[in-house]
């Protein structure tokens, strides 16, 4: 039957090479949205390196100078931030308080440093966070050595530093963590020198940038540096996360205002997120909606295709069942040409897939954009979902043929 | 004749109705695709209140600064005051231009008795007003003598001005902004998020704050600027004084090592909707060439499926097809005629494709809309005035056409070259 | 009126070659009544499409009124095929989503005339085959005689000076049969048409003017 079925594709070859031509493109932009998704999938899946849950911003301002309520004589505002700090500190259902510059997950700013220990020094972007200890507490940062965020708050101080611990993995191939306790330099700054005090678990800059690629050192953010322009993160509870954020609210016109500082906006982390992923949240979309409508077409494209064959073939199917064949058996028939087309054109959709790959057209992933396992999951996946439309569109047609009459079909033949 | 080529139309739509929904359905959904890629660029480009003059405005969103010590590296955000007005305020070519905060900044607004409440505000100068047109329902905005005294004076939008009042007859009164009082001078309609550059929810003259003390790196700042053209002719001479500008000003920053880096600024709407770093110039041909590789796909597949299912029902037509050569049409006349008839089928499910884009612009605003980057939760809104521009009609048939007649030309051309006698028999050679 | 020289007529497949007409030589006069007879697969259907330009010989030349439409173009072709020639089909070739009125003016939709002369036209000639009361029903619901009547009209619409009938009653009963053949001889008496059928039938071909006869592609008489 599989050899027959084979000789008529042949023999309609016409006809099934539009059906074939439209296979090949649709799978081949199947495949580069599949292989898109997968990539992007993999890299959320990866472990974040921190915790965002029941964490808010608060958004520091200060009064104009211009404004009647404006203190003249507060120009310096870190005791103001120190005492806000406190107040915060005092809530109890305030787990942590951080202060940061440029550091907070989901931030569009940031800053780089260069840092060298001995001949060995970096190559790559590596994002320079100043904070407070607290910060790791807030964010649950943990170490690569399993130092809980307490641990490593305790750790960071002014002679010291803390970084993830994938720097160096590429160029030099060690541990980051086995250079804890030497001296580094920054900048090319050689006359201040600090020590590395802790390596933590890789922090990613975004849900859909790799840890692997994202790199960063921690630095003390020290009192006497500390002002309104930092950014201040705070830890929930999470069992007292219900209605507190509106209390805390309604505190920052009242107490939580102090001298010239005030806080204008709390904002919570998945709200941040939120926004900043948007633009991966909408090419997701972009791909979904694409991946749809490329779907449905062939749906549509196969069930016309097949429709009109099914008519075209009336007197034929109704030989065959003449001839013995079971209702079934035709079912089948019908079935398995889309599928038997899909498999012929598999073969040079793989060949241009692979191509595309290997000319680095799609996304690159741990480093390479061409990896044997993500290679044949995804081929795998993009012949299954186009299999099934196959099916979809076959079925209606098939069901029609298996119930032709041979008496009536032959007779207007 | 035309009746008649309609009845014919639907005697042969009904003759095969299964491939006929298909065609239809296949041809709408297309359309409602393609025209939700248009409808997506378009709120980025197109005008509509306040951003009505779109086509006529030039934007500096950021700066960039090199030093002699930084080598390769530059610093990149938006800009200081004073080197915005030495820039672009001192242009002569162009009709208005404009100074405001580079986003949204979040301020406590509340009246005496009443919670504080967290709105966003947009800090501009006086000429705000002129660049973009804001439909005031009552008072006016501050100009240009308030600013300069530094003059409290705040503009609300509708709602705001409702959520805290309950009413708009406020005009005069006062309202805490950032626990200072500001007194209302003008109540203006929403502003849709989409409108990207103007929204705010309150908008003060930015004279009255401390923000424009923030400076960073001699000429870095939190501001930015628009520059309204008279016409778009103007771009490149707004553009070349820019430059002439721009090597004035390097000349006394060199003193202190720095530098501008012009990246091309200012850039037009088109290019500042494809602005996703202050540190790298937006390519617009690799932009175009990534639209028209997606209109591309989205052209070519359903034109695939489309042309097979044509020549299916041309098929069935053949006879037909024999007797009109048979009585003197010639093959170009039959071949205008399929085409012609393909398209009126199109165009038909285009209209419905096009129904079904509007209406899930409308239902699915957040899905589709919800702009990147942006500073406030605000949800973006929609409206008539800004999806239903007399472009998306023109689009909307240019892409019916163009999809026509990748799908009926080839099998209509087969059916016109088709041998008399055997079209007749039916048979297709 | 129509000379056929030395018309071949090959038509070729991968594997076989079939001469449909061989060497034949025919001249038409004005006013006649020709009928063509010949068993099944004599090629009498062929050279009916030839003579109507429906088809092209593989060699030979046939000249219409003088001229010759060996170089013809398509456009050309088409003129001729709209003014000169009506062809009246055995399974008369109406088409199902027009309905009477409309499939007897389809000839005129390809002259440059007003849509109000066309339908004038048209009127007349249904009223000619005795068919004016049945104008805007559509094919599918006449019988065969009246639909073979249909597409005489059609045929004759356009005032063509030659109709070519192929075999047009063969797919009805005696009696329309007798009533599509009197319209036919009232044609060709009254308004002087030429007129070739391709016939089976023994009675009617004794009825024309003159009768060819063909065997294997061949003329033998």
């Amino acid at each position: 039957m599989n050899k027959k079925l084979f000789t008529q594709i042949k023999n309609e070859w016409h006809s099934n090479l539009w059906i074939m031509a439209e296979l090949l493109l649709v799978s081949v932009i199947m495949w580069f949205i599949v292989d898109y998704i997968y990539v992007k999938v993999s890299i959320y899946e990866q472990p974040r390196g921190f915790d965002i849950s029941h964490c808010y911003l608060l958004d520091i301002d200060k009064l104009s100078e211009k404004s009647p309520n404006y203190n003249a004589n507060l120009k310096e505002e870190t005791d103001e931030v120190n005492e806000l700090i406190n107040r915060l500190q005092r809530y109890p259902e305030i787990e942590a308080v951080s202060l940061s510059h440029w550091s907070y997950p989901y931030d569009g700013s940031n800053s780089n440093c260069n840092i060298a220990c001995d001949t060995m020094k970096n190559d790559d972007y590596i994002y320079k966070r100043i904070i407070t200890p607290d910060f790791f507490r807030v964010f649950q940062y943990r170490g690569t050595r399993g130092e809980t965020p307490e641990q490593l708050a305790a750790m960071l101080k002014n002679n010291t530093f803390i970084a993830s611990g994938n720097i160096f993995k590429q160029k030099y191939n060690i541990k980051f963590s086995s250079l804890i306790g030497k001296q580094f330099h920054f900048d090319g700054d050689t006359t201040t020198a600090l020590k590395l005090a802790a390596a933590y678990l890789p922090v990613k800059y975004t849900d859909y940038e790799e840890a692997y690629s994202a790199k960063s050192v921690a630095f003390l953010l020290e009192k006497k540096d500390q002002n309104s322009k930092n950014e201040l993160c705070i830890r929930v509870r999470a069992k007292e996360d219900k209605n507190f954020i509106p209390k805390l609210w309604k505190d920052c016109s009242k107490q939580l205002r102090i001298g010239n500082i005030y806080i204008s906006q709390i904002r919570s982390f998945s709200d941040i997120r939120h926004n900043y992923q948007q633009i991966e949240t909408n090419d997701m979309r972009n791909y979904l909606f694409g991946m749809g409508f490329l779907l449905l077409n062939i749906f549509f494209g196969l069930l016309g295709t097949f429709w009109f064959r099914t008519q075209q073939r009336r007197g034929e199917i109704a030989l065959f069942k003449a001839l013995g064949s079971t209702q079934a058996s035709i079912f089948i028939r019908l079935l398995s040409e889309g599928i038997l087309l899909l498999a012929i054109i598999t073969v040079p959709a793989v060949i241009i897939d692979w191509n595309l790959a290997h000319a680095e057209l799609n996304q690159a992933m741990n480093g390479t954009t061409l990896a044997a396992p993500r290679f044949i999951f995804t081929i795998m996946i993009t012949f299954l979902l186009i299999a099934l439309m196959i099916v979809a569109g076959n079925w209606f047609p098939a069901r029609k043929a298996m119930k032709i009459q041979p008496a009536e079909a032959l007779h207007e033949e | 004749m035309n009746t008649k080529y309609f009845k014919q139309i639907w005697a042969h739509l009904r003759q095969d109705p299964v491939v006929s929904i298909i065609s239809v359905l296949g041809t709408a959904l297309s359309i409602f695709l393609i025209m939700l890629v248009v409808m997506l660029q378009q709120v980025k480009v197109a005008p509509f209140s306040p951003e009505s003059n779109r086509s006529r405005i030039l934007y500096a969103q950021y700066i960039s600064i090199s030093n002699k010590k930084w080598g390769d590296g530059s610093s990149n955000g938006p800009m200081d005051v004073k080197i915005a007005k030495e820039l672009y305020k001192s242009l002569k070519t162009p009709e208005a231009v404009t100074i405001y905060s580079v986003c949204t900044i979040p301020a406590v607004i509340s009246i005496p008795n009443s919670g504080t409440i967290t709105t966003d505000a947009l800090l501009t100068d006086a000429d705000f007003w002129h660049v973009f047109d804001f439909r005031f329902i009552k008072g006016k905005p501050y100009d240009q003598v308030s600013f300069d005294a530094a003059i409290p004076s705040i503009v609300m939008a509708e709602s705001m001005a409702r959520q805290l009042f309950g009413n708009i007859d406020i005009i005069g009164k006062n309202v805490e902004f950032n626990y200072t009082s500001y007194r209302i001078v003008g109540i203006v309609k929403d502003v849709s998020t989409l409108a990207s550059t103007a929204y705010a929810q309150v908008w003060v003259p930015y004279t009255t704050t401390s923000y424009i003390n923030n400076i960073w790196c001699e000429v870095g700042g939190s501001f930015s600027t628009a520059i309204l053209a008279r016409s778009r002719k103007d771009f490149s001479a707004i553009r070349t004084e820019c430059n002439q500008q721009l090597a004035i000003s390097n000349k006394k920053l060199s003193e202190k090592g720095y530098k501008i880096l012009s990246r091309n600024r200012p850039y037009d709407q088109e290019k500042k909707t494809i602005t996703y770093g202050a540190n790298i110039e937006p390519d617009i041909n690799a932009d175009h060439r990534q639209k028209i590789i997606i209109f591309i796909i989205l052209l070519l597949v359903p034109a695939i499926n489309l042309s097979s299912m044509t020549q299916s029902r041309l098929r069935r037509r053949i006879a037909e097809i024999g007797i009109r050569r048979a009585f003197g049409s010639t093959r170009s006349k039959l071949l205008k005629n399929i085409i012609t008839e393909s398209f009126i089928v199109s165009l038909l499910a285009g209209i419905i494709g096009l129904i079904f884009c509007f209406a899930f612009a409308y239902l699915g605003t957040d899905i589709l809309f919800a702009q990147p980057y942006q500073s406030t939760f605000c949800q973006p809104t929609i409206d008539t005035s800004i999806l239903m521009q007399p472009a998306t009609f023109l689009y909307a048939l240019g892409f019916c056409f163009v999809l026509n007649l990748l799908s009926s030309l080839i099998p209509a051309w087969r059916a016109s070259r088709i041998n008399i006698v055997n079209a007749l028999n039916g048979k297709i050679k | 009126m129509i000379t056929l020289t030395g018309i071949n007529k090959i038509y070729r497949t991968r594997e076989i070659e079939t001469q449909a007409l061989e060497n034949v030589n025919l001249e038409v006069n004005k006013g006649e009544f020709l009928s063509i007879m010949g068993p099944s697969g004599c090629g009498k259907s062929t050279l009916l499409n030839i003579m109507g330009l429906l088809d092209t010989p593989t060699n030979g030349t046939i000249t219409i009124n003088g001229t010759s439409t060996e170089k013809m173009k398509d456009r050309t072709l088409a003129e001729f095929r709209n003014r000169m020639i009506g062809f009246v089909f055995q399974s008369f070739h109406l088409i199902n989503s027009l309905n009477v009125i409309d499939n007897v003016e389809l000839p005129l939709t390809y002259r440059k005339i007003s849509a109000k002369e066309s339908r004038h036209l048209a009127e007349e000639v249904l009223q000619k085959v005795g068919l004016s009361h049945r104008m805007h029903h559509m094919p599918s619901e006449l019988s065969g005689g009246q639909c073979q009547r249909v597409a005489i009209a059609r045929a004759i619409v356009g005032d063509p000076e030659i109709i070519l009938a192929d075999e047009p009653t063969g797919n009805l009963d005696s009696k329309m049969g007798t009533e599509v053949m009197d319209i036919l001889h009232r044609l060709n008496k009254e308004e002087g048409r030429t007129i070739i059928m391709v016939t089976h039938n023994e009675e009617q071909a004794k009825q024309t003017s003159r009768t060819i006869r063909f065997f294997d592609g061949r003329q033998v008489e």
